[in-house]
């Protein structure tokens, strides 16, 4: 059902429920959301997606996270103010340590107008760059393989293969965990046949038809079984199976190339 | 042995029984081994009291319900005046032994249990009168007290629930019962109850909001996770009244139209989760738990669970995760815990202390309850006192006694004739009162006015040999490293602080690290998920402002007035009381004190690690720390 | 403990079946019962829970390291525990933790090389009129000092010195 809400004085209309963060950003306002992807639930881990709600009735807006925030009737949003510039600067500069250089952090230090980091940089983290946003482990676990866990609590929370492995024994090189990283920092080395990512090498598999790169041979294994597409169907890249189904059609009439 | 409980009558019946057994000439010699007495030695005076109630016992058999003029040895859950352990409470008397020994025991059973007489030297001195005090309204230590909740610590077997029945224990729940779960909680809303876990919020509103929240089924949960450093009264109720919770949870359970409870306890009290798990087997025994207890319609059964080891599970939804067998990462709550919590079901949290006020109020009526205390916050409150102070121990008084009351007339002031510098209550996420603010009345508002919480009930004296920014930094080590580790602010901003501190105490800090831990500080408090990281700033935010001279000094004079900051301070030898016994420079780990024997000894100020330990063995007080 | 021999595999086996399969909820006091088996917990029992209550290693693994009880690398033949709750800290708590971190040449939640002994620090055990408090094993020790510890401890950290 869609309510209207208040963002920065526009009128907007949104489902109920609907995560603020991204009905803000559908009204065409820019929030920082480092941590957040509509694909996985929200955990409110970077705190950079501030904004100030009033709720109907209420005299004061509170300052709160955006990305974990359902809408309902009536909110009165504001998206920019002093207050939350002063305390997404402070976050930030908390964030940077972890990755300096990362060009996300490096924009939005640029948007915010911090230009000195107030902390020096940490130097021993497991994994460089990688500011504990749990993106890639919620990626995982949504796909089903759950090959990454956050380890530990506190400033020595990192992520990675559980068992403190150098390998992560259930990945199976989707490469969705590199694709979602706001830092672009987990190292994959793709070659012609192959792809190294986690402590592993994985070999990819080649469609049948065609020789085109699909994706690896665990993936594929992986999606196969999940799947009743059956026979032929995982082993065509997207043309080819278009291909197929026309040239199905065209003999038989009948349904696509699993049959 | 334990016959079925079917209904009140039953229950009744079985305290006659039991009340008609234990006749007037039986003595009982109940020894305290809660965690501070255990730590002292007291499980050694238990086994020989004992042994020798065993062997010159009259009529004595093995198991036997005691009989007239029989004489027992049971162990006690805390019974509060820890700074006077090993301690014996002897019924029915109740003349009170402290510091009691192994080689006093014989001496107790022939003198006491056997003839009726008072050991002298094993009773309390009062210091201001030197009167020897015999029973608990006579020792300075609990004399000042209130001790509703407490009180049967020290008179019942926490193994027996015979003993909590003889006691009345379970007749608030028979009076719950027929009272109905409505008035009940017209009952609870109006005694003013609030939570004893911190956030000290209106206990009756919490469970009317469970009780209307949709679904059949719901949970009441007791948090025991007790994390704050320095607090151990819940671990004492658990331990010393174990079927006191219980009971208060079931009178719950009845209000909410809950079905199944949970009790959280923490994994570092292995006695606690014992003594509460005996304590539901118990009760199942007898149908106090379970279907139809009492012959009612109440169908409510309890399990145990044990932390693993987080601070961060004393949150409410952080505990309800870890109950779900996951991390223990709080969640935010814009929907309450009362309508979705446990397993997505409407739950009722309450601390173990807030329990066992539950049926007090139920037997003796929400009136009474609320003359006690002051208007705002009723009841009785337990405090753990404990650091600087004479008489460390568990104190429980109506809210609204002052800090001075406590620590002072009840605490006996600070040893060694130092001087008071503050007394740090809420733990972790509360703050330090000064001098100046000894009268405040302890209660949930007073408190918080002055910049601190009640919090859960720690209390931590400090004298003039403390460093506050010392305090300051050892919170912040202490939450950054309990921190989930969710949210930037908390994981990263309690490290930085803690690191901002660490230079001031070691003298690299200045004016702008006070400024940058403020500015940070803030920001923590603002954007943090829950209250672990927006109250983490509350002991450096109250010292900063009570304390700021003490700062100052730091960053400005690289001075640490208490004398305790490692980098600031020096380690020498006084030249006039060093008598050259050598014995400073035979234990130091780095070599580096010189000297002959009889002649005065030189601390190497280059090898010098700051160690303490020629402080501690020094029998002249010649080390000198500046 | 590297290879989980066919006993431990039976104890923890034994500790699962207390358990319903695929009870979720059950995770983190299973985690502790087989912890009581085997004083810690090996990659293998952490494999046999997951699969009893229907969990991903990585589920498990993430609770298991996530909790401050439990142990993910052996425990050494002793443990010295500092309380370094508020009372004993104002007490001096920390320096005796330092003369044991010093002594044993690791730091804490640590075991030295040779298994011989773990330091541990813990925030509070409700025994603070006795502070500052060292528990060593199952044995209290009230009124600590750093001297004392040094002594405490010192047989335990001894090894054999070649000739």
């Amino acid at each position: 059902m869609d309510i209207t809400l208040k963002i920065d004085g526009l009128e907007v209309a949104a489902p109920a429920g609907a995560s603020l963060l991204d009905v803000a950003r559908a009204a065409g306002r820019e929030v920082p959301g480092l941590c957040h992807h509509e694909a996985v639930p929200a955990i409110a881990s970077c705190r950079l997606c501030l904004v100030e709600v009033r709720r109907p009735g209420q005299s004061e807006a509170q300052l709160t996270t955006s990305c974990d925030y359902p809408v309902s009737a009536g909110l009165d949003v504001v998206t920019d103010s002093p207050r939350i510039r002063r305390h997404r600067a402070m976050n930030l500069q908390l964030l940077l340590p972890r990755a300096p250089e990362a060009p996300v952090l490096r924009d939005l230090a640029v948007a915010l107008g911090v230009t000195t980091p107030l902390f020096p940089p940490v130097t021993d983290a497991p994994l460089e760059d990688c500011i504990l946003c749990e993106l890639c482990v919620r990626i995982c676990a949504e796909l089903g393989y759950h090959a990454l866990s956050t380890i530990g609590r506190g400033d020595h929370k990192r992520v990675g293969p559980p068992f403190g492995q150098t390998a992560a024994m259930a990945c199976v090189g989707c490469g969705s965990c590199q694709a979602i990283c706001p830092t672009q920092c987990i190292p994959m080395e793709d070659t012609a046949t192959t792809r190294t990512i986690w402590g592993r090498t994985l070999e990819f598999a080649d469609c049948s038809r065609c020789g085109a790169r699909l994706m690896t041979i665990a993936q594929r294994a992986l999606t196969a079984a999940r799947g009743d597409l059956g026979g032929e169907y995982y082993d065509l890249c997207d043309a080819c199976k278009r291909a197929a189904i026309v040239e199905d059609l065209a003999t038989s009439g009948g349904p696509g190339p699993s049959s | 042995m334990s016959a079925l409980l079917a209904d009140p009558g039953a229950l009744a019946r079985r305290r006659e029984a039991l009340l008609e057994a234990r006749g007037p000439g039986r003595r009982v010699a109940a020894v305290c081994v809660g965690t501070g007495c255990r730590a002292n030695g007291a499980v050694a005076v238990y086994e020989a009291l004992r042994a020798e109630v065993e062997e010159r016992g009259a009529d004595r058999e093995v198991e036997a319900r005691p009989r007239a003029n029989e004489i027992e040895a049971h162990v006690t859950g805390c019974q509060g005046f820890c700074e006077g352990g090993p301690l014996i409470l002897l019924s029915p008397e109740g003349v009170v032994y402290h510091d009691v020994r192994v080689e006093d025991v014989s001496e107790i059973v022939e003198r006491t249990l056997l003839g009726g007489k008072v050991v002298e030297r094993l009773l309390c001195v009062d210091p201001a009168t030197d009167v020897h005090c015999r029973g608990e309204e006579e020792v300075p230590f609990y004399r000042h007290q209130r001790r509703l909740l407490l009180r049967d610590n020290g008179r019942l077997d926490p193994a027996s629930i015979d003993d909590y029945i003889a006691l009345g224990g379970y007749s608030a729940l028979v009076r719950a019962l027929e009272m109905g779960p409505e008035a009940v909680l017209e009952e609870v809303k109006r005694s003013g109850l609030r939570g004893r876990g911190g956030a000290g919020f209106p206990t009756g509103r919490k469970w009317e909001a469970c009780r209307h929240a949709e679904g059949d089924l719901k949970y009441v949960v007791c948090n025991a996770d007790e994390g704050d450093p320095g607090a151990f009264m819940d671990d004492a109720l658990l331990e010393g009244d174990p079927h006191l919770v219980l009971e208060g949870m079931i009178i719950g359970a009845l209000a909410i139209g809950a079905h199944e409870g949970h009790v959280y306890v923490r994994q570092e009290y292995p006695v606690a989760v014992d003594r509460i798990t005996r304590a539901i087997e118990q009760a199942r025994e007898v149908g106090l738990l379970g279907e139809a207890i009492l012959g009612s319609e109440l169908s409510f059964d309890v399990e145990v669970s044990r932390g693993g080891g987080a601070f961060v599970c004393g949150e409410a939804s952080a505990m309800m995760a870890s109950l779900e067998g996951r991390r223990g990462v709080p969640r935010r709550r814009l929907i309450h815990l009362s309508e979705r919590g446990l397993w997505g079901r409407p739950t009722n949290l309450n601390n173990v202390e807030t329990w066992a006020n539950v049926p007090q109020i139920v037997s003796k009526g929400a009136d009474w309850y609320a003359s006690i205390g002051t208007e705002g916050s009723t009841g009785t409150k337990i405090f753990s006192l404990v650091g600087k102070v004479e008489n460390t121990g568990l104190v429980e008084v109506p809210m609204g006694t002052t800090l001075r009351e406590i620590v002072f007339e009840i605490g006996g002031g600070i040893p060694g004739g130092k001087a008071f510098k503050a007394v740090q209550t809420g733990g972790p996420s509360g703050g330090c009162l000064p001098a100046e603010k000894l009268d405040t009345p302890v209660d949930f508002d007073t408190l918080t006015a002055e910049g601190s919480m009640m919090g859960s009930g720690g209390m931590i004296v400090m004298d003039e040999d403390t460093c506050m920014v010392d305090v300051a930094r050892y919170f912040l080590r202490f939450l950054a490293s309990e921190s989930c580790g969710n949210c930037t602010s908390c994981r990263e901003g309690l490290a930085r602080l803690h690191g901002l501190l660490g230079d001031i105490v070691e003298g690299r800090g200045t004016r702008a690290t006070i400024a940058l831990i403020e500015e940070l500080a803030d920001t923590v408090q603002a954007t943090s998920l829950c209250a672990l990281g927006t109250s983490a700033v509350n002991p450096v935010l109250s010292t900063l402002h009570h304390f700021r001279g003490e700062y100052l000094a730091h960053v400005d004079e690289r001075r640490c007035p208490a004398g305790v900051c490692k980098a600031l301070v020096t380690y020498t030898i006084d030249l006039e009381l060093c008598n050259g016994c050598h014995l400073c420079a035979l234990r130091c780990p780095q070599e580096a004190i010189s000297g002959e024997r009889k002649q005065t000894h030189v601390i190497d100020q280059e090898l010098c690690i700051k160690c303490g330990i020629c402080r501690d063995v020094c029998r002249y007080d010649a080390v000198l720390v500046r | 403990m590297s290879d989980p021999s066919a006993d431990d595999v039976r104890r923890v086996a034994a500790v699962l079946a207390r358990y319903p399969q695929g009870d979720a909820g059950s995770l983190v006091n299973a985690l502790h019962d087989v912890q009581g088996e085997l004083r810690w917990l090996p990659e293998d029992a952490l494999r046999m829970v997951a699969r009893h209550l229907g969990l991903s290693r990585a589920q498990v693994y993430g609770v298991a390291s996530f909790y401050h009880g439990f142990h993910l690398e052996p425990r050494g033949e002793h443990t010295c525990t500092v309380c370094m709750g508020t009372a004993c800290h104002v007490r001096g708590a920390p320096r005796l933790l330092e003369t044991l971190e010093r002594e044993a040449d690791v730091a804490a939640g640590g075991t030295t090389l040779d298994l011989a002994l773990t330091v541990e620090e813990v925030n509070c055990v409700g025994a603070c009129a006795i502070g500052p408090l060292v528990i060593l094993d199952d044995e209290y020790h009230g009124h600590m000092t750093a001297d004392h510890l040094s002594r405490l401890v010192g047989p335990l950290l001894e090894r054999e010195e070649p000739e």
